[in-house]
């Protein structure tokens, strides 16, 4: 075997593991992160749902999972990880640290990309007669698309960036790999192409988001 | 149709509350295009975001269709707007820029869980009422100011609203195209037969199309109001 062809043999599981701890953890960061962030509008200052406790819990919880580092977030929630994947190592596993250390900054980014949202827009929604319900579902989520389309471009790139030290504590995927291999046995060679590789996955991450968004945007 | 008796309306400001309306009464019609007139900052669209139930007026009364509804807020509001069929057009049209201008039309009758198909045909209908047939599918940002203001006007019409408030709905507007939009309403007031009440400082655009209104000029203590002073 060559060493290129050594060299693919080892990239493409870890690309492809990295690939999947990277979309999972997107996709279920989202779908926790999108409706507590919504949350974080509605009930904020001005929200049509104001509620100032709610909120100032809501508020302090984000920022405390916005602040833990990774690492520590990590090694914290190995009873949760047990629990919800039954193992504490592997890519499968790192799903739950990823997911949990990207949930706050996508209620973060969602609460932003929303506020931006014309008031008067919003008011008008009221004035048909719209619920809360009807906000969201026709005002917030569509009118604040293309800004939390580049939000998740930006959740995604800063995804692949804590995979690789997921993959650097037991993880798998490419920073495993540049671990193992670069670091531990000095191959520069594996490690220069895993950094490679997640560089390339990085700009493409950032040119498909900014692609749609600008789409989105009209 | 609409009763409105010693309506006061104050704000808080950096030194103190400030008195934006000062015991407004007035009576309007049904079917009539009543003004209210006025330089800017006098209340005028302080008055008419308390008949839009989107502020709650000190003290007064609001009646609609003999309802009082000058104490209502929230869930008790929206039931209210759309029982009686409150419409509101905005200054800044205030249209979703994520849907086309048949999209914006569809609203008001996607939020009263019309369904698709029929409300589809009656947004197409009053798009092509207020001469937009052919901009249906264009976004907010690819249309005019006036033809912004008509998608505004075809939104507000599509529930068939008994009340029509719009506030200073040609002052982004060059003259000809304010011109036409008060034609507009005059002539979807005959077809539907919907009160109109207009907020506007453009006073000489709006006085051929109304039948009364009211002149609100601010005096030291607030807003004065005379009834009638212009027409």
């Amino acid at each position: 075997m060559s060493s290129i062809e050594r060299t693919v043999a080892l990239l493409w599981p870890a690309t492809l593991e990295t690939f999947a701890m990277v979309a999972w953890s997107l996709f279920l960061s989202h779908l926790l992160g999108i409706p507590l962030g919504l949350l974080l509008v509605l009930t904020g200052p001005g929200g049509v749902a104001e509620n100032k406790l709610a909120y100032r819990i809501l508020d302090a919880a984000v920022n405390f999972g916005r602040s833990v580092p990774f690492v520590i977030l990590t090694v914290s929630v190995v009873p949760l990880t047990r629990f919800l994947t039954g193992t504490s190592i592997g890519p499968v596993a790192a799903v739950v640290p990823l997911t949990l250390a990207a949930l706050p900054f996508v209620a973060r980014l969602t609460e932003t990309a929303v506020l931006t949202v014309d008031r008067g827009t919003i008011e008008a929604c009221i004035s048909m007669g719209a619920s809360r319900f009807d906000l969201i579902r026709f005002v917030f989520i569509p009118e604040s698309l293309p800004s939390l389309v580049s939000g998740m471009a930006i959740t995604a790139v800063n995804l692949v960036g804590y995979s690789a030290m997921a993959g650097a504590i037991g993880g798998g995927g490419l920073g495993d790999l540049a671990v193992r291999f670069g670091y531990q046995r000095w191959e520069t060679g594996i490690m220069l192409a895993s950094v490679a590789v997640l560089v390339a996955g990085v700009q493409i991450i950032q040119l498909l988001g900014d692609r749609i968004s600008r789409r989105l945007r009209r | 149709m609409i009763t409105v008796e010693h309506l006061c309306k104050s704000y808080n400001g950096p030194h103190g509350p400030i008195k934006v309306l000062n015991d407004v009464s007035f009576q309007v019609q049904r079917g009539e295009i009543f003004g209210i007139y006025g330089p800017s900052g006098v209340g005028k669209t302080t008055l008419l975001r308390c008949l839009s139930l989107l502020e709650k007026p000190d003290s007064g009364d609001i009646f609609i269709a003999r309802e009082k509804v000058s104490s209502l807020a929230g869930k008790d509001a929206r039931h209210v707007r759309l029982r009686l069929g409150l419409s509101v057009v905005f200054q800044g049209y205030n249209l979703l820029n994520s849907r086309t201008a048949l999209g914006n039309v569809m609203l008001p009758l996607e939020i009263r869980r019309v369904p698709r198909a029929e409300a589809r045909s009656k947004a197409k209908e009053l798009l092509k009422l207020t001469g937009l047939g052919s901009r249906q599918d264009f976004y907010p940002s690819n249309l005019s100011g006036g033809e912004k203001q008509r998608v505004a006007i075809a939104r507000a019409l599509v529930t068939e609203p008994r009340v029509l408030l719009l506030d200073e709905p040609t002052s982004a507007l060059d003259r000809e195209t304010a011109i036409s939009i008060l034609q507009l309403v005059e002539k979807l007031n005959r077809i539907y037969s919907v009160t109109v009440l207009i907020v506007t400082h453009q006073i000489e655009l709006a006085r051929p199309i109304t039948s009364r209104g009211i002149f609100m000029s601010p005096n030291g203590k607030g807003v004065e109001v005379k009834e009638n002073v212009v027409n």
